[in-house]
């Protein structure tokens, strides 16, 4: 793209695999675009940058802004298809004449003040741009639209002969009905559309005006090159804070505190009350936060524990938070410092459609790629890896793994059933449960050795009906 | 549904289980033998009434169907026939739907008009219907707000400009097939000039291509100079119409859903109604006094020579005695205590059947009766051994205490609490010392309790705060003193 990019600032610092926003379940929230936005890793520097733009939208004006240069380059994006591809010459020059009044359209709202250096950049190249000679483009754009404009607007007779146009018109039933519509219709409504159009009706029409069609002829050999067309990419960009800053406005309304993560050198990540809010996608109501505590010595942990304890869930709510943290935006935690990571990589079950030999062979492939990896400051977050072979080929690997990557200065969580206390020195958590309630699961992840949170009284005591539950509920009783 | 025969006023329901612990369900089915009514009467039921007009809404329209003979039976069949038209209005639709697969413009203008000619009957139908609701209302003499309001809202949709022209807008695609037309239509594009909204503005009988004329079509003011289009802008022409058509039939269906959402679902409303009237006559018929309670603000509940209307309808019940009970002042709660067989388990359910019914609009089998529309009805009423899920790992007890724990999780200042032998399941000592601080807990949040038990020593520890009653059976009359 020509023009300046609102959310690089210089250039990507890495790239992830989509594969990643897949395992961490973000594509249930996110739009493909938003997505492929964010496996473009980028340095701390831009991420600041970006985070001022998601702080910004939280002012109606900013959003607006946002919102309508958004629209714009949609419109552009489906304009300039349509330009793309239509065949008919006449019809073809006169869409041309739509996408430089969207064009023009986008720069005079591009050209307003935008927070960020991001922001800024933008911002100002699209000030200097509007000079005198952008002003008489604009103008003869728009006089030229609306003459055709004008025109192609037509009453036609069709029965089972054929058709002609050229006909007064009376006031169509569509008109009425929107009148009723609005009278007892709480929604929307929504315009018809001639499906697949191709453009034989609209090149009709303009033949009928020979001289118009010389002077669209002339506008655009004037102006042919004047638009870059790559302007529609800007769709993507601004879609992307609007997607996410969608989703922060979504999950906050679930009473989940939302926070703007802290970058710091330390190669971890340290948070509070961490929220995997991709659980909303299930209609989960009752999202237990956890702490994170990955730094320094205890940066690369195993986690352990019983199944639907929570273990999946919590490698999710790192994951998917470090994913928001690392594209700039807010975080579903009380507090959430993290460095900027270069390299994020997940190694989750797949299926069984492998290319060729097994799931152990599938698993190392994808394993290599992780290790050998050429960035420097990497996370990884495995889920039951290894965990289809037999017990001690399993415990073997596993603990070979888990020294490779820590040797290697990865920080991350290692979900395994096995046990691999005997085989290695690398810290373990586990997910715990309440053994005061037939061992009940908390959803709470500690590491080993913390203590957990704790016939007739017990029961009531459990339902809160004992003296004391009640007092406390009702008051003295 | 806009309109409802149930409620004047949209009220947030609880959801009370109690008509099961109070037997009304076996009541209810004993006096009216068809299940499908009885079911939805229950349903209803289950959700009582908390605000005074809503009840006094339902009273007026049970007097208005015992005061006019028939009326009910002639509505019943006319909104049955209401409610009935969208089913059947779908059936035809799904008959006449339009080709999913790609077919030439011609076909495909051919089989949109024939799905739009059937949406286009739906408006003049619910317009028929409308007129025999209201002449069937005109009829007889009707007093309550909730039929007035349904001939009220008849008449007006009869008289409604709007909908008049969308039924004249109909009145256009009822015959014939698309070939026997001339189609006015207007093409607007897009800001973007991609794409084009079209609408229909006119049609008119087919007029064929004369000789040395571009399509014969004569126009008889304001023609400017029309163009024939060629054969493939002709084409894209029809397919514009198509989508104008189909754009007309969806704008056709949501405006007529729309109205006709507004009264649908009346027969289902008329279903409690053609139970409790079935309730009324056979109440009338048992020979014992009955009433409608008056309603007051007061958390009061009073009653007079009240009889349990599930012994009522046994037939081998030969005669149900009346008990008087008065739930007000500062002990406005009840502890009932007496021997097995003494009546106390049928004295809680007189009450709470009384209160249930009079929060339904219904009249209730007692001599004189004032209550007030209690924010919640809640039962206990201790379960057989059976019952209990055979895995179920927690024991009688506990499930016991988790059900008590649910009513005081959702009590609020005015309900109504009837507990009957609650955590008798436990040792005395440990079962009394529960409850006694769950009906003290009760008394402190504001609502009013009737705890029948064999416990020792609750009705004592309680004095404070409830009255205590013995049932007793003497000369074979069941006495509560």
């Amino acid at each position: 793209m020509k023009y300046p990019s609102l959310v690089i600032l210089d250039k990507a610092a890495g790239k992830m695999s989509r594969d990643v926003t897949v395992d961490l379940k973000l594509d249930l929230f996110l739009s493909e675009n938003t997505l492929d936005i964010m496996t473009n890793l980028v340095c701390e520097k831009c991420i600041a940058e970006r985070q001022k733009i998601f702080a910004s939208l939280n002012c109606d004006a900013a959003f607006e802004h946002m919102a309508k240069l958004h629209e714009l380059s949609k419109k552009l994006c489906n304009t300039i298809k349509a330009y793309e591809e239509i065949e008919k010459e006449n019809s073809k020059k006169a869409v041309f004449v739509s996408v430089c009044r969207l064009y023009t359209q986008f720069c005079d709202e591009a050209s307003k003040p935008m927070a960020s250096k991001l922001g800024e950049r933008f911002s100002e190249y699209f000030s200097e741009i509007r000079n005198g000679e952008f002003v008489l483009f604009g103008d003869k754009t728009n006089s030229l639209y609306n003459r055709i404009k004008k025109i192609l607007r037509v009453g036609a007779v069709v029965n089972s002969d054929g058709a002609s146009f050229g006909f007064d018109t009376q006031e169509s039933f569509t008109d009425i009905l929107k009148r009723a519509y609005m009278a007892f219709c709480p929604e929307k409504i929504s315009a018809a559309s001639a499906g697949d159009y191709c453009f034989s009706f609209t090149e009709e029409l303009l033949k009928s005006d020979e001289r118009l069609c010389e002077e669209i002829n002339d506008f655009y050999k004037e102006y042919g090159a004047f638009v870059d067309l790559s302007i529609a990419e800007y769709k993507g960009e601004t879609g992307f804070y609007l997607d996410i800053h969608s989703l922060i406005g979504r999950i906050k309304k679930e009473s989940i505190p939302a926070v703007m993560p802290v970058f710091t050198d330390v190669a971890g990540i340290t948070a509070d009350d961490v929220y995997d809010f991709t659980l909303i996608a299930k209609n989960e109501k009752r999202i237990i936060p956890n702490n994170i505590r990955l730094s320094e010595d205890m940066k690369f942990c195993f986690l352990q524990g019983a199944n639907g304890g929570g273990k999946t869930t919590y490698l999710r709510c790192i994951g998917a938070n470090l994913l928001l943290a690392l594209s700039g935006s807010y975080v579903f935690a009380n507090r959430f410092e993290v460095c900027a990571f270069d390299g994020v990589f997940t190694h989750f079950p797949r299926d069984e459609r492998f290319e060729r030999g097994g799931r152990l062979c599938d698993e190392e492939a994808r394993l290599d790629l992780i290790v050998n990896t050429e960035t420097k400051k990497n996370i990884v977050l495995l889920n039951e890896t290894f965990s289809t072979t037999t017990q001690e080929i399993s415990i073997k690997k596993t603990a070979d793994l888990a020294h490779r990557l820590k040797a290697s200065g990865f920080a991350g969580v290692y979900v395994t059933h096995c046990d691999i206390s005997e085989n290695c020195d690398i810290p373990v958590m586990c997910v715990l449960v309440d053994p005061n309630n037939e061992n009940e699961r908390t959803y709470k992840v500690a590491f080993k050795g913390e203590k957990s949170s704790s016939f007739a009284l017990d029961i009531l005591k459990k339902y809160s009906l004992d003296y004391s539950s009640l007092c406390e509920r009702f008051g003295e009783i | 549904m806009i309109l409802s025969l149930l409620y004047q006023t949209p009220e947030a329901l609880g959801e009370s289980a109690s008509i099961y612990d109070l037997s009304v369900d076996k009541t209810v089915k004993r006096i009216c033998k068809s299940s499908r009514r009885c079911d939805y009467f229950l349903k209803i039921l289950q959700s009582p009434l908390r605000k005074t007009e809503n009840i006094e809404y339902r009273r007026e329209i049970i007097a208005d169907f015992e005061n006019n003979e028939n009326l009910a039976e002639q509505l019943r069949l006319a909104v049955t026939r209401y409610d009935k038209l969208k089913s059947d209005w779908l059936e035809m639709k799904s008959g006449a739907s339009v080709s999913s697969f790609d077919v030439s413009n011609d076909v495909l203008l051919e089989q949109v008009y024939s799905s739009l000619k059937v949406t286009a009957m739906f408006p003049n139908t619910v317009v028929s219907l409308y007129r025999t609701i209201s002449d069937v209302l005109s009829g007889a003499e009707i007093k309550s707000r909730g039929l007035s309001g349904i001939k009220k809202h008849c008449d007006n949709m009869l008289e409604n400009e709007y909908f008049s022209d969308v039924c004249k807008v109909a009145s256009n695609f009822l015959y014939n097939s698309a070939k026997d037309y001339d189609f006015e239509i207007i093409a607007s594009f897009d800001d973007c000039l991609c794409s084009i909204e079209p609408s229909v503005c006119g049609i008119n009988p087919y007029r064929p291509k004369k000789k040395n004329s571009f399509f014969g079509l004569k126009r008889s003011k304001d023609e400017k100079h029309p163009h024939s289009l060629n054969s493939s802008s002709s084409d894209e022409a029809k397919g514009i119409l198509c989508q104008a058509l189909i754009h007309t039939d969806e704008l056709l269906y949501k405006i007529t859903e729309s109205v006709y959402e507004s009264l649908y679902g009346i027969s289902y409303e008329m279903d409690f109604y053609l139970v409790a009237l079935d309730i009324c006559d056979f109440i009338k018929n048992t020979g014992y006094e009955y009433c409608y309670p008056t309603l007051t603000d007061e958390p009061v509940l009073c009653a007079n020579g009240l009889r349990d209307i599930y012994l009522a309808s046994d037939e081998e019940t030969p005669v149900v005695f009346p008990v008087d009970v008065s739930m007000r002042s500062e002990k406005s709660s009840l502890i009932v205590t007496g021997g097995n067989g003494s009546g106390k388990t049928t004295f809680l359910r007189a009450v709470g059947a009384l209160q249930l019914f009079a929060q339904a609009g219904l009249p209730t089998l007692c001599k004189d009766a004032i209550i007030s529309a209690r924010s919640g009805i809640f039962t206990h009423f201790s379960s057989k051994e059976e019952e209990f899920r055979q895995n179920d790992r927690s024991g009688r007890f506990e499930s016991e205490v988790s059900k008590v724990a649910q009513i005081i999780n959702s009590v609020t200042p005015n309900s109504l609490i009837l507990l009957n032998e609650t955590f008798q399941t436990t040792s005395y000592r440990e079962g009394s010392d529960a409850i006694i601080n769950i009906l003290k807990a009760l008394s402190k949040i504001g609502a009013q309790y009737i705890f029948v038990t064999h416990l020792p020593g609750v009705a004592l520890a309680l004095s404070g705060e409830a009255k205590s009653l013995s049932a007793q059976c003497e000369n074979g009359r069941f006495k509560i003193k």
